[in-house]
């Protein structure tokens, strides 16, 4: 049985295809982003919260 | 082996991919090898994807926080509250389009905090029989604020970061002004927006770069105003107009002076940002503008620069995409993410440099 799923390449296909990653010294220009976790408002200035921490 | 995430999308810009990891919600923009790296991983049955990315993130520990699922990765904690708090006894009313909103509060510095923008909408008891009512109640324990809608809690914040239930305060206006009883909305920006000829532009910058001076003199200057400080996008990419008043840090006033008559007569808020005195100038009242919605035409970063004369710059579509997800709420539920990914990428913006103001509005009006 040598059922291919076109969708995903073999094991041995992905490590030849690995083997061109190997390296992975130099992954080119990245930048890993956060988005806000909340929508939020301007945030006060240093020194500027009135209700102190919590 | 450790559970590592696949990206939900890879999205091709000019030039770069941007890549969305649902679970950490985290983007990567990419150039170069990574970008192909992930497309050619994408289908990988899971045993080899995670062979191979663990491989990646032993050379490039970085990547550890993006593409590894923690078991803490978990929603909002939903402990009981401990909701010993006092009844909101403080009320303010306000008029947004069909709706009066009662706002109650347990004391009046919160009065202070949550309303300085909106006291352009108060209005009396009287003659609010023709509009729906609505009743929002924002409270405090010791470490907690609360906001309620009703006598259900919508939002809730930590002390120290109230600012963020300000923003769920201020969506609940922005609906009620545009009639909306709720809305799915696809982001946030921590911006304000402006109109001319039909051209809606979004004004961004670092904290101090002179946004909200800037809004204010266009908006003397022919241009619609939209928002200020936090501008909601729908799934359509509509922006809608802010109703909140736009705040005007003391060293501001003289130059609004200038252009508006009414920054005499305001009187300067009781609310203030650190040792910075404020006014709010209510410029929807000012122009009488009823609530709208709009299409982003384009994005300016605004940098202030004595020593340079107005100029606009165009920014790539990388740098526009890096700089404005870190400033920007993306609603992380269905497939928001890559619809707000979708507009992002095909926006367009600049940086717009400028030392006085009026060469300043001079360079806008060409580009319009």
């Amino acid at each position: 049985m040598n059922k291919k799923n076109k969708e995903n390449i073999s094991r041995k296909e992905a490590l030849e295809k690995m083997g061109k990653y190997a390296a992975m010294t130099a992954l080119g220009t990245f930048i890993i982003l956060n988005p806000k976790k909340a929508q939020a408002s301007s945030p006060p200035d240093p020194g500027d919260n009135p209700f102190g921490g919590g | 082996m450790s559970n590592y995430q696949r990206p939900s999308f890879i999205k091709k810009g000019r030039g770069f991919s941007v890549i969305y990891f649902s679970q950490t919600r985290k983007f990567l923009i990419t150039k170069g090898v990574l970008e192909e790296f992930f497309q050619d991983t994408f289908s990988l049955e899971k045993n080899d994807y995670d062979h191979i990315v663990e491989n990646l993130i032993l050379k490039h520990p970085e990547f550890t926080d993006c593409l590894i699922i923690s078991k803490s990765t978990t929603r909002d904690n939903n402990n009981e509250d401990d909701l010993s708090i006092s009844p909101a006894v403080i009320s303010s009313q306000l008029l947004l389009s069909n709706y009066v909103v009662e706002v109650r509060f347990d004391m009046n510095s919160l009065k202070d905090i949550f309303l300085s923008a909106y006291e352009h909408l108060n209005i009396s008891n009287s003659h609010t029989t023709n509009y729906y009512h609505k009743v929002l109640s924002i409270v405090k324990n010791d470490s907690m604020h609360y906001l309620f809608s009703g006598s259900k809690i919508i939002s809730k914040s930590l002390n120290k970061e109230y600012y963020k239930l300000q923003a769920q305060f201020a969506n609940k206006l922005i609906e009620y002004y545009h009639n909306l009883e709720s809305n799915q909305w696809l982001c946030s920006f921590h911006a304000c927006a402006v109109k001319k000829s039909n051209k809606t532009y979004l004004i961004l910058g670092d904290s101090g770069a002179g946004k909200s001076t800037l809004t204010a003199l266009l908006c003397a200057s022919g241009y619609r105003f939209v928002g200020d400080d936090l501008i909601l996008m729908d799934q359509e990419f509509n922006i809608y107009d802010n109703p909140a008043a736009l705040s005007a840090k003391e060293s501001s006033w003289d130059i609004l002076s200038k252009y508006y008559k009414e920054m005499h007569e305001i009187n300067e808020s009781n609310r203030t940002k650190g040792k910075v005195k404020m006014k709010y100038l209510p410029i929807h009242s000012i122009q009488k503008n009823l609530p709208d919605k709009h299409k982003i035409s384009a994005l300016f970063w605004v940098d202030f620069n004595p020593n340079t004369k107005a100029q606009l710059k165009p920014l790539s579509s990388f740098s526009i995409s890096s700089s404005l997800i870190p400033d920007t709420w993306v609603n992380p539920e269905l497939n928001y993410p890559e619809l707000f990914t979708n507009w992002l990428i095909q926006s367009k913006g600049f940086r717009l440099i400028y030392s006085d103001f009026s060469s300043l509005v001079n360079v806008l009006d060409e580009q319009l």
